[in-house]
């Protein structure tokens, strides 16, 4: 077959691309870049559990190093208790926070429970999980020592529920991890079962 | 390795990447032309082209950083813009592959080519009135510069069916320009 069409074309093809986009597609195109979309959101889901716990993890080594004058050293877990005198000294400074601190600690021991299961199944990655939790507690706990001292406790206060809150996450996402873990192993016996 | 060193940094595209605003514009313009005519080959209309256009470039600047000089920044618009077209030909549940009686022979007679004087304009119309499926493929190949193997994969069918599809294309689209009285 002769190759004189093809030629033609190549030796056209600048002409060929006579059409001319209405001005108006820039215009949507600076609008759409410059206006903030759930698009990059929603691309980072399937590492969000990764994400979401380093930057847990961050957050939390980070005020543990930033409290300078902490300085005791627990090896084992310690499990946050609301304990009577806690909760009278806190309720002197605002009730409101009192509640919610005695809230998170109560869901923490729960969930903390929760994943001591892990231990058994997985000793590793239960001690990894403990180890950022730990460093989380610490800091909450350096943050309590302060309260008695500190001339903002209410704003300290915050920031001791927003240390709890921290944990509470960090756990959720642990226990999360834990729950897909089990999904896949749970698929796998059942995948060998029916194969013998 | 080698390939990749190949392909000189593009200032323009690293202004983007560092956030220099109006080196977007600059970009968009070097390319828009070609990349609305690449798509309205495709699409066949102005409004489909223009859309693709659009969601073409937003994609584009969003993953700029993602672009890595594996090919040129031409190239790659391109390949964004070639496969949202053909997004939009499915969407519109169009055939891909032109169904003829026998896909292993081409029994239209061969257009005497030799007799044929081409224009532009009309050879642009001609196109224009192509099938989707073999209009795709001709531009594909033809215009575009993929080689039939990329244009299986992109399009996603086999390469011996690109083979024929172009072949009949070609022979279509003479025949229409024999037809419009061009001899």
């Amino acid at each position: 077959m002769s190759n004189r069409f093809e030629d033609f074309i190549r030796n056209n093809r600048n002409e060929l691309d006579s059409e001319i986009p209405a001005a108006a597609v820039w215009d949507k195109v600076s609008k759409r870049i410059t206006t903030p979309t759930t698009a990059k959101i929603k691309r980072m889901h399937p590492i969000r559990w990764v994400a979401a716990a380093a930057i847990l993890l961050f957050i939390g080594t980070g005020s543990y190093f930033l409290i300078a004058n902490w300085n005791k050293k627990t090896d084992t877990i310690a499990v946050i208790y609301a304990s009577g005198q806690d909760s009278v000294a806190l309720n002197e400074i605002n009730p409101a926070y009192a509640k919610e601190v005695y809230h998170f600690t109560q869901l923490i021991e729960l969930k903390q429970a929760e994943l001591k299961q892990l231990e058994k199944d997985n000793p590793e990655l239960y001690k990894q999980f403990m180890g950022d939790i730990t460093k989380l507690d610490s800091s909450y706990h350096s943050l309590k020592q302060e309260l008695p001292s500190n001339p903002n406790r209410e704003q300290l206060l915050e920031a001791m529920i927003q240390n709890l809150k921290l944990q509470m996450d960090l756990l959720n996402q642990q226990l999360a991890i834990i729950q897909q873990i089990n999904q896949s192993k749970n698929k796998k016996n059942e995948s060998n079962y029916k194969s013998t | 390795m080698e390939l990749t060193a190949n392909i000189v940094r593009d200032e323009l595209v690293e202004r983007c990447k560092s956030g220099h605003a109006p080196s977007f514009q600059l970009l968009y313009e070097r390319y828009a032309k070609a990349m609305y005519n690449t798509s309205w080959r495709i699409v066949n209309n102005a409004t489909d082209a223009e859309d693709v256009l659009q969601d073409a470039f937003v994609d584009a600047f969003r993953s700029i950083h993602d672009f890595n000089y594996r090919s040129t920044f031409g190239a790659w618009l391109k390949k964004i813009v070639v496969n949202k077209s053909i997004n939009v030909l499915r969407k519109r549940r169009a055939n891909l592959v032109e169904l003829t009686e026998n896909t292993d022979m081409i029994q239209e007679e061969p257009v005497e080519e030799e007799n044929l004087q081409y224009q532009v304009a009309q050879v642009k119309k001609a196109i224009e009135k192509l099938p989707d499926g073999y209009r795709t493929v001709l531009s594909l190949y033809l215009l575009e510069g993929y080689d039939q193997e990329e244009i299986a994969e992109i399009v996603g069918i086999t390469h011996n069916t690109v083979r024929t599809q172009y072949i009949r294309a070609k022979q279509k689209l003479l025949t229409i320009i024999k037809e419009g009285g061009l001899l």
